[in-house]
């Protein structure tokens, strides 16, 4: 009796065994597969280097407008008969004064270089580093800009080519690119949708659902949501760069927008390394780089850097690649501390230097 | 049979489970765009026909069971037991 008792025991002693051995066999096998189709679909999806189809349109005759429009009322004689009529409002007559007239006092003779800024005939470019966060060792960084030329302003693409998978350090791309000052883009290669206009050419003509931020030929630019925009319209108007990524981060006021607001998800609004560009007037940019993620500061929410915006006197700026994107690129040197040295991207918004070069 | 039911539910883990990877990283980071790709497409399509499938064959099974037990009481009950 106690030999079948012990047989018995035994018995469900082995079944036991061989249902854990078989349990664990098909967990592993399971984790293999699963960790096998993560790693294929993240090549197909994002890794893998692919040249795309670029739309390959001009935007319009590349004939920059290296002006800038003030608006001069013009005084007419009142006729008697109309003296005691309320006095309407003139119409202003456009008066166009090259950039280089209107920031002469920012260009030099000759060119001046050192860690706080660029100047030249035809350039300048001011850094500042400002200290924020706890123990104020963590830095966000200005670029503000002055242009005579909107051809000074440039985007380069990774390997100089459209498409998705392919990437290249800012530094990188700012060397190739002969870049004074570079800032992370908005990596439109991890999209299949999105409007891509770069040095005039449209690459792609799909609207996403993100924000998207135009700078014209004659130097302007404006921020669209998706449902204001048409590809057509901007075409039209001389769309010269067309980046998708955003959000937009100031109203048409110029006003900060309020964090529900901001068409992102709500993760992409937390406090973040950041990088952005804001516009103050034809000519006049800013590239600005947040470091962030370390024990010291944690970066800047959306609705903060559109408060920085607002507070610095932009009339427009756009959000663009942050995180460890977040790069800031300045006379042969990457400025900023990018969270884990940062990231190769898919592109890069460029300042570059002409005077003295050819076109 | 019971190895394609088995591999079929071991497949529909590993869908359901990168489903889940999607929708945290979309929420992260929506620009990398992974729920609205062809690729991601593709694989819901495979998970919704194998899920499909697999609800299909366990209902069968229910019911195959169910007749057998039916069977066996019908049986059990000719021969005069209860």
């Amino acid at each position: 009796m106690l030999y079948f008792v012990t047989m018995n025991h035994e018995k469900e002693e082995r079944r036991r065994k061989r249902i854990l051995y078989e349990s664990i066999r098909t967990a592993v096998g399971t984790l293999l597969l699963l960790a096998i189709s993560l790693l294929t679909f993240a090549w197909f999806h994002h890794a893998r280097p692919k040249e795309r189809l670029s739309a390959g349109l001009l935007t319009a005759t590349p004939t920059p407008v290296l002006s800038q429009v003030v608006s001069k009322p013009e005084v007419t004689p009142t006729p008697f008969a109309e003296a005691n009529e309320p006095p309407s409002t003139p119409e202003p007559t456009p008066v166009y004064v090259p950039w280089i007239e209107k920031y002469a006092d920012q260009f030099t003779e000759s060119i001046l270089s050192d860690e706080q800024g660029y100047s030249s005939p035809d350039l300048a470019v001011h850094i500042t580093k400002v200290q924020y966060g706890k123990a104020k060792t963590a830095m966000y960084y200005l670029a503000d800009i002055y242009l005579t030329d909107v051809f000074q302003f440039e985007t380069v693409l990774a390997k100089d080519r459209f498409g998705s998978g392919l990437r290249e350090s800012v530094k990188d791309m700012a060397n190739r690119g002969g870049a004074l000052v570079a800032i992370t883009g908005d990596t439109y290669g991890n999209q299949d949708a999105g409007i891509v206009i770069r040095n005039g050419i449209v690459h792609r003509q799909e609207k996403s659902t993100f924000d998207i931020c135009v700078l014209y030929y004659d130097g302007t630019m404006r921020t669209f949501s998706p449902d204001d925009f048409s590809l057509e319209q901007a075409i039209a108007d001389g769309a010269y760069q067309a980046w998708s990524f955003g959000p937009l981060l100031l109203d048409e006021q110029g006003q900060p927008i309020p964090d529900e607001k901001l068409n992102t998800s709500k993760n992409i609004r937390r406090a973040n390394p950041r990088a952005g560009i804001g516009y103050f007037e034809p000519g006049h940019y800013c590239f600005v780089v947040v470091d962030g993620r370390t024990d010291d500061a944690s970066g800047l929410t959306l609705e903060q850097f559109s408060q920085l915006f607002a507070d610095l006197g932009c009339k427009a700026a756009y959000n663009l690649d942050g995180g460890r994107s977040a790069e800031m690129y300045y006379n042969g040197s990457v400025l900023n501390d990018p969270y884990k040295g940062g990231r190769s991207v898919s592109d890069c918004l460029i300042i570059r230097e002409t005077f003295g070069k050819e076109p | 049979m019971r190895l394609f039911v088995k591999a079929i539910q071991a497949v529909l883990i590993v869908l359901a489970i990168m489903m889940m990877v999607f929708l945290v990283l979309d929420g992260f980071n929506p620009t990398m765009n992974f729920l609205r790709n062809d690729i991601t497409k593709g694989l819901l399509w495979a998970f919704s026909i194998l899920a499909l499938a697999d609800g299909l064959l366990i209902m069968a099974s229910v019911i195959n069971g169910r007749f057998r037990t039916g069977k066996k009481k019908h049986k059990h009950a000719a021969h005069g037991e209860e």
